[in-house]
């Protein structure tokens, strides 16, 4: 019996889970529920899911193991973590064992419905995407540009400077995945960044928001000057002119050792 | 153990005054001794000539009975023991006892032996050897002058004829004088020694206790009574320092290690109850998450569908409101409670300075510039990330190579301690032969984005430098000279502690 199932989602949570499932059913999605990761397991057995939407904490088997469970045998199907509460470790870790994304709790309406769009239409168009060569950048040689740079799963990247400043931004499939941009929401200079935690958001047509993770931890010294004037600079460019915010790191040795040094993260 | 070093040193103290007493004492009476004994050997030897030049008249008259009254008048001065005449063949002939006159003196008698210990007898002797102490009856000293009587013109042409001119000695004169007020005195001064240095080193022990109990005791005591209230755990006592002296001093250096230890202590506490707090905080605002979702996702249908310009609306907007606002609150807490890890050790600022020249060395190199580094030896640990640190000084480097340009010149690069606003800090200073910095622009070096190098440059550099500085708790200085060079003075704090960075920023992390 194969029935069409877009999102899987797993929670034990009985409210949480009612949720996302009345989120997700707003999107005209078919969604199946879960509240443990057998449960989880037996369902993608029988069905073909796009998605697998879990949290973390679960009542025997945990959101990690059905993660890796899931990347390994159902490697075309996405996964996205909800966690109760993104510490570093956390959202690095997911990102290292292969999710897509994570999102943390409580999440509004459009955090969910921003990372469980981008998260199918990725699916949708993984080959495409996964090509996806680097754009050759404005002012500086794509080569070159790899040595200086570290990726967070194959959601932001981090490049460090000679000069010890860190510029950051988001990576080259990001944009591909969004809806319209209506405008982008930057820290302030002098304000923190942390690793793992939220360096941008992006708001769509709809109340979407799209959610960027810094790559890195450190002071804001500057949002980059050109993108204010033209967001789609972020569309263009991600890796190169596009870039975010400038910060100075702040403990650049041990959390460049949590970075990927691959452009797509592990696949 | 006090008891201990006090009766170690009581004892040392009484020993060294009993050796210097007798020492001192047993020379002194030597010296006495040999004084007085050659005085009454002075008086013995005037009396002796005395007699001898008093007899010569009676003698040379041939009056006997003259001389024995000389003799007898004499021998009863007191301190005189015996006077005696004997001629050549020892028999005596006057004698102030009148029992011994006629009697024979042995040549091996004490008085006879200094002339006659050689075979032939000596005719002239010396006064010393003429003088002899020795015991007499009834155990006694006594000493005894031997005058001899030689033989002159007078005598052997005298009418009497007793004396052939072929004797060069008639006989000799002995007289013995008493030692014992000597003696006397002298058991006197031994029998005061032998009070005095008792006494003296009950004195000096005394006084050392004394002083030793108020000079090095009490303050002692005074310091281990301190230290086990300290122990003990009331870490907010602190001596009086009263004193100027090493104790004194110890007592100031016992306060500021308990300072320290109570700070450290304040801090360690402060750490425990701040994870303490973030462990509980955690817990609570993780369960609180799940039903917020629930709160959050369905008021917000409600909203959606709610009819517009509605009092409906109006009050769900204000759930949806507070409900995020909950949501903010916890994130906020969960920051809080989450301990940024930072990777900050003590740093030696020389290795600093030498892994960042390491770095620039062949840019340097390649652009004739001279580096001179002169490095403080033994400079104290500062706290911080030593790669940080070492990308200031490789910004600094650039920039004074870039200042230089290609000409060539000289860095200078210095280390130093320098005590500044009550504390220590390690002072490193760059300094370039280049362009200098236009005055105008001094202050905006620091400025993200402010550059002097055209397109080259990021105009970050010197904002990264500041930023690390600041974050290390430390300051930096700027002095430019236009066409001169530019110094820049890098000052870091010795044993600074780290303030946490960890939740003063809530707006934008995630939950």
């Amino acid at each position: 019996m194969t029935h069409r199932c877009d999102v899987l989602v797993v929670e034990d949570e009985l409210v949480v889970r009612e949720a996302a499932r009345k989120i997700l059913l707003e999107e005209n999605l078919a969604v199946a529920m879960a509240n443990d990761v057998d449960e989880a397991v037996a369902i993608l057995e029988g069905t073909s899911c796009r998605l697998v939407l879990t949290d973390l904490m679960l009542p025997g088997a945990s959101g990690f193991d059905l993660l890796g469970l899931t990347r390994k045998r159902w490697p075309s199907t996405e996964v996205v973590v909800i966690t109760g509460y993104a510490t570093v470790d956390h959202a690095v870790m997911t990102f290292r064992e292969g999710a897509f994304d994570f999102v943390p709790k409580p999440f509004d309406i459009g955090e969910l419905l921003g990372v469980v769009r981008r998260a199918l239409r990725f699916s949708a168009d993984r080959p495409a995407l996964l090509a996806l060569a680097p754009s050759t950048s404005e002012d500086e040689v794509a080569d070159e540009r790899n040595d200086s740079c570290y990726f967070l799963g194959r959601h932001s990247w981090a490049r460090l400077h000679t000069d010890g400043s860190a510029t950051l931004g988001v990576a080259e499939t990001f944009p591909r995945l969004l809806d319209k941009i209506e405008q982008l929401e930057l820290p302030a200079p002098e304000e923190h960044s942390r690793q793992g935690q939220l360096l941008a958001r992006i708001l769509a047509q709809g109340e979407i928001v799209y959610r960027v993770w810094s790559p890195l931890s450190g002071t804001v010294l500057a949002a980059n000057p050109r993108i204010s004037h033209s967001i789609d600079l972020i569309d263009r460019d991600p890796c190169g002119a596009g870039w975010l915010i400038r910060i100075i790191p702040h403990d650049l040795d041990r959390e460049l050792e949590l970075l990927d040094r691959r452009r797509f993260g592990l696949e | 153990m006090r008891s201990q070093i006090s009766h170690r040193l009581m004892v040392a103290v009484a020993a060294t005054i009993l050796v210097a007493f007798s020492l001192f004492g047993v020379s002194l009476i030597v010296s006495q001794h040999e004084a007085m004994t050659s005085e009454i050997e002075l008086q013995a030897n005037q009396l002796s000539e005395t007699i001898k030049s008093s007899t010569r008249y009676a003698m040379l008259r041939n009056r006997p009975d003259q001389v024995h009254e000389i003799i007898d008048t004499i021998g009863q001065q007191e301190g005189i023991d015996q006077v005696r005449i004997f001629n050549k063949e020892g028999k005596v002939s006057y004698a102030d006892e009148k029992a011994l006159i006629g009697s024979l003196v042995d040549k091996d008698a004490e008085s006879c032996y200094a002339c006659h210990a050689a075979d032939a007898p000596l005719e002239r002797l010396s006064m010393s050897e003429r003088t002899r102490t020795f015991r007499a009856n009834g155990g006694r000293r006594a000493l005894g002058i031997i005058n001899p009587i030689y033989n002159t013109p007078s005598c052997s042409e005298s009418d009497c004829h007793a004396h052939p001119a072929s004797q060069t000695v008639l006989g000799v004169l002995d007289v013995t004088m008493s030692l014992e007020s000597v003696d006397r005195q002298m058991a006197a001064n031994r029998r005061r020694a032998l009070i005095l240095v008792p006494a003296a080193i009950l004195a000096a022990s005394g006084m050392i206790w004394i002083l030793f109990r108020s000079l090095v005791l009490k303050p002692m005591q005074r310091l281990v009574e301190a230290t086990d209230v300290v122990a003990s755990g009331n870490l907010d006592y602190r001596l009086e320092v009263k004193r100027n002296d090493e104790f004194g001093r110890l007592d100031e250096s016992f306060n500021a290690m308990t300072e320290k230890l109570a700070e450290a202590q304040k801090q360690i506490l402060q750490s425990n109850k701040l994870a303490s707090l973030g462990q509980l905080t955690a817990g609570i605002a993780h369960e609180i998450n799940n039903p917020l979702t629930g709160v959050l996702t369905y008021s917000s249908f409600l909203l959606k569908r709610a009819p517009a310009d509605s009092e409906m609306k109006e009050d769900l907007e204000t759930v949806v409101r507070e409900a995020k606002r909950c949501r903010e609150i916890v994130k906020g807490l969960l920051d809080f409670s989450r301990q940024v890890p930072t990777r900050k050790t003590s740093i030696d600022c020389n290795q600093v300075i030498d892994r960042a020249l390491g770095i620039v060395d062949n840019q340097l190199g390649v652009r004739n510039i001279q580096v001179t580094k002169t490095l403080q030896t033994d400079l104290p640990e500062v706290t911080g990330d030593a790669n940080q640190l070492v990308q200031v000084l490789i910004n600094l480097l650039v920039n004074a190579a870039d200042a230089i340009g290609d000409q060539g010149g000289e860095i200078f690069i210095s280390s130093g301690v320098k005590d500044l606003n009550g504390g220590r800090h390690v002072e490193i200073k760059v300094a370039d032969t280049g362009c200098g910095i236009p005055r105008d622009q001094v202050d905006q070096v620091f400025d993200p984005f402010f550059t002097s190098k055209g397109t080259e440059g990021t105009g970050l550099g010197l904002a990264v430098v500041w930023g690390i500085v600041q974050e290390h708790g430390g300051a930096i200085r700027v002095d430019s000279k236009p066409e001169r060079g530019t110094t820049f003075t890098l000052l870091l704090p010795v044993h600074f502690t780290l303030r946490p960075t960890t939740t003063e920023d809530t707006d934008d992390a995630p939950m």
